[in-house]
């Protein structure tokens, strides 16, 4: 059980003296060991021994980062001593796999093990998803398709689990979308209906979750490429992401994240340079029966949050993009962009600099 | 074995009740010489588990002599019916254990934080409670959608009825689809109060006294259909016209803080194998570890002082044990239930100021599983083992004429699957509990299970297999009378007098303050910190953590 909210008592700040001794203990094993690993590195030993030397030492230390490249020398030597054996080259049709293979398999599932309680320990060390993506690159490069695939299917598991330990690791998301790439290159599938449920979940599970939402955005463009949706199903998804992220900001508009994804659907009726939104069909008069509905309904969530500064700041941000659009507007007044702007100095004063650079772009 | 007349002791604990066994491992690293007797033949006490036989005989032994906390018990069900293929039956006695005190712990709980630094957490497995539910009434036909609701053949049509999710925070608000976006805004805005409503004294001075669903209503402006839920969140024994304010903010502020804290989801956990009774067998094994003499089947019979001798032995007690043997103690430590009649009666003062009602409690043991009501909360979580349903005042509406009276208290049920080793697979116990009483608590609580149980998917609706009812004493707040308010000096202070574990169904965190001011009596200056220990020699370091 986790010692969440244990408070300890400052009575235990000062070590006894018994476990002062054995920290003591343990940072000279620590020291001798990492001579006898750095001596080792030194001799170019690439043997099987000095890989369990290393094994003790990143375990003991997985942040020391030259190890895990002593590490994968040792391992590439290990996957070239098969060779001489009469072993056949790797690019076979059959899903046998030839001595060689075996034991290149061998280490790189062992090594896959191995990371494991590392991972759960030390959920944000970049030398530890590095070398779990390298064993993985091995796997593809030496093991026929199927051994490879099987191998990455692991990993979507375990980069499942891993966020569900810590839904906001921004490394188990970029992992993630190096695992679905590879299980879509490996199967040559489109992913994105699964991985777009999997966005639904976890923003179910944590609604603030900025990863999550952006995940959802970049998704939903291959999304509908994969179902080759035609115009009515590309407008039903982006009225239904309105409809998805209304409830979150009336439930919670005072989180960021929500507003980042309301935004991004907003450029996706009225696209800024260079962009392409996922209904590229849009007539202006839907554009402009689009920004309305969601201008007025951004006003709306003024109801009972009349403190909330990402609320201004939208409707200054989504006039803007309406005016571009239809200079004789009726939605808004300059005395409600005076008004909106005010309240945003006065809940953001932090930002003075750049509301005042807004108040001169919108001439007021 | 040896008698024990003649012994001479620091302190002796009368009764293995969790708060006696929680003393017991507080005591556990003291050099003191600790008795620790139980006049039942069983540990636990009045929040031990029982398995389906010893919980018959004890129902006979309270319908034959009730005592102070339990009375008027009965059962009802076959318990030795021969399974019959199609048609679940009861398994053999030791595959129940059937909890008397079955409370959820939050996990901000003070007893989850001793248990942890006192280094026992190891010896136990904690559950997580789920999903809380209250019960409605208007069932799934009706204009109102629920999240529950589904088609289903309208035989049932009395007894229809739905469970809807009671929304835990941010989340479930959000994912709520019969909550409207003004609601929802108004619920948030509330919650949000709620975290820090300590500090918002202006917001809710005026209204401590008057009832939560007029605060609700008037200053968030929260609809009326959502006051049961908030409501429920308190477990408040009475209906929410009577559940003040003051009374319901903290509660709910508690609720609230304890979700995620141990995992996404759930705020509350049950101790596996039978409540809080595996609490108190690792708190007496602690205390045996540590040295402590048990005996069971040993009750205090009478007690006295020791008349004084010329040694300055502190050991000043005499008690007189139910075989006979006298022994000499520095301290007795029990609850009424086991301590000397003598020591009530001077105790009697106080006993009358305490307010003591007492409650109708039932346990079902139901051949249904529960597992739509209990999903777990996000993907790779573990599965609850418990899940909370509310039954609020006036929902059991009965359309004859005799059942409920439709001006009946809540019902507060909590649901323990068979993940929690108390029943076989494929059934489930129902602890149930009511602040009515008599005959109008006993139907009550049938009812309120009867609903429940029609409220799931299955037709026709699962069956109760067995139950036993009683009622118990509950106080409200659990004061340590430790004989110094005792005008009649007899006994010297010596005499510490602990009042019943309260019956609210999450454990009150005042139960181990109780326990922590016996305990800082006894042990006085030279203590280390409440519950603190390092792990002894050869235990310890294995959390799961890979070195």
């Amino acid at each position: 059980m986790a010692s969440h909210g244990v408070s300890r008592p400052a009575v235990a700040a000062v070590k006894s003296e018994q476990a002062r001794r054995q920290e003591l203990a343990e940072i000279e094993k620590y020291k001798s060991l990492s001579e006898l690993v750095n001596k080792k590195k030194a001799e170019n030993d690439l043997s099987l021994d000095a890989l369990d030397l290393t094994t003790k030492l990143v375990s003991l230390n997985p942040e020391y980062y030259t190890l895990w490249n002593y590490r994968r020398l040792i391992l590439l030597r290990l996957f070239e001593q098969e060779q001489g054996n009469g072993g056949s080259t790797g690019s076979e049709a059959t899903d046998a796999l030839s001595p060689r293979q075996q034991v290149v398999e061998e280490l790189i599932t062992a090594d896959l093990q191995f990371l494991i309680p590392l991972f759960f320990k030390n959920p944000k060390c970049y030398w530890l998803w590095n070398h779990r993506d390298w064993l993985l690159q091995q796997a593809q490069a030496q093991l026929p398709p199927v051994t490879a695939l099987k191998l990455w299917q692991g990993e979507l598991s375990l980069v499942g689990k891993m966020l569900s330990l810590d839904s906001r690791n921004f490394h188990g998301w970029g992992y993630r979308r190096t695992v679905i790439a590879k299980l879509e290159q490996l199967q040559d599938t489109n992913m994105a209906e699964s991985e777009f449920e999997y966005t639904t979940k976890v923003i179910k599970a944590s609604l603030s979750n900025f990863s999550a939402w952006h995940y959802r955005g970049n998704l939903i463009p291959r999304l509908l490429d994969s179902c080759q949706a035609d115009s009515t199903t590309r407008r039903k998804r982006l009225n239904d992401e309105f409809k998805f992220i209304e409830q979150a900001l009336w439930t919670d508009p005072y989180d960021q994240s929500l507003w980042g994804y309301h935004q991004l659907l907003i450029l996706n009726i009225v696209p800024t340079a260079g962009r392409q939104s996922f209904v590229s069909d849009l007539t202006n008069s839907e554009r402009l029966d689009l920004l309305e509905r969601e201008f007025k309904g951004t006003r709306d969530l003024l109801e009972g949050a009349e403190k909330c500064k990402w609320i201004y700041q939208a409707l200054l941000q989504y006039a803007e993009l309406y005016l571009e659009l239809d200079a004789s507007n009726r939605l808004f007044t300059t005395q409600d962009l005076r008004h909106w702007l005010d309240q945003l100095k006065e809940l953001d004063t932090l930002r003075t600099g750049r509301w005042n650079d807004l108040e001169k772009k919108l001439n007021l | 074995m040896e008698t024990l007349d003649g012994t001479s002791w620091d302190i002796v604990i009368s009764g293995t009740g969790l708060q006696q066994s929680l003393l017991a491992l507080a005591l556990s690293r003291t050099e003191k010489k600790i008795l620790h007797i139980d006049k039942n033949g069983f540990y636990g006490g009045s929040e031990t588990a029982l398995s389906l036989q010893e919980a018959q005989e004890w129902v006979e032994k309270i319908k034959n002599t009730p005592s102070r906390t339990f009375r008027n018990a009965a059962s009802s069900g076959q318990t030795d019916q021969p399974s019959s293929g199609a048609h679940p039956a009861l398994s053999f006695s030791r595959a129940y254990s059937l909890a008397l005190a079955p409370q959820i712990i939050y996990s901000r709980s003070a007893l989850l934080q001793f248990l942890v630094s006192s280094k026992v957490y190891r010896q136990l497995e904690f559950q997580a409670i789920g999903s809380w539910y209250i019960y409605s009434s208007r069932s799934s036909h009706e204009e109102t959608s629920s999240p529950r609701g589904d088609a289903r053949p309208s035989n049932a049509a009395s007894e229809a009825g739905t469970l809807l999710k009671v929304p835990n925070g941010r989340e479930d608000i959000f994912s709520a689809e019969n909550i409207d976006l003004r609601a929802k805004r108004s619920l948030m805005n509330f919650l949000r109060f709620v975290a820090d409503f300590e500090n918002q004294n202006e917001q809710w001075d005026s209204y401590r006294a008057r009832s939560l669903p007029d605060f609700l209503a008037d200053q968030y402006n929260i609809p009326q259909e959502l006051h049961e839920p908030l409501l429920a969140l308190t477990l408040s024994p009475d209906a929410s016209e009577s559940t003040t304010t003051e009374y319901a903010l903290p509660r709910i502020a508690r609720h609230l803080r304890s979700i995620g804290v141990f995992g996404s989801g759930f705020g509350a956990v049950i101790p596996k194998w039978g409540g809080l009774a595996e609490i108190a067998q690792v708190g007496c094994r602690a205390g045996a570890v540590g040295g402590a003499v048990y005996v069971l089947g040993m009750g205090a019979q009478s007690i006295s002082n020791v008349v004084d001798d010329s040694s300055n032995d502190t050991r000043s007690l005499q008690i007189r044990l139910s075989d006979g043997s006298v022994v000499r103690t520095g301290w007795l430590v029990g609850e009424e239930d086991n301590l000397p009649q003598d020591v009530e009666k001077s105790h009697e003062r106080r006993t009358t100021e305490r307010i003591a009602t007492h409650v109708s409690r039932s346990i079902s043991i139901v051949a249904a599983s529960f597992s739509s009501l209990l999903p777990p909360v996000v993907e790779n979580a573990p599965i609850p083992a418990g899940a909370v349903v509310v039954v609020p005042a006036g929902s059991l509406v009965s359309t004859d004429a005799e059942g409920t009276d439709s001006q009946h208290p809540p019902v507060h049920v909590i649901i323990h699957s068979s993940d929690t080793g108390e029943c076989p697979d494929g059934q489930a116990i129902l602890y149930a509990s009511t602040s009515a009483t008599g005959e109008k608590g006993v139907v009550l609580l049938k009812d309120a299970v009867d609903r429940i149980l029609h409220c799931l998917e299955e037709q026709p609706a699962p069956t109760v297999l067995w139950s036993m009812q009683y009622e118990q004493m509950a106080t409200t707040s659990p004061v340590v009378l430790s004989g110094e308010e005792n005008t009649n000096t007899n006994t010297d202070g010596r005499v510490m007098l602990l009042a019943p574990v309260p019956l609210d169904l999450a454990l009150d965190d005042r139960t181990l303050e109780s326990v922590r001011s016996v305990w800082e009596r006894i042990v006085g200056e030279e203590n280390n910190g409440f519950m603190v220990f390092e792990d002894r020699e050869g235990a310890g370091g294995d959390d799961g953590e890979e070195e």
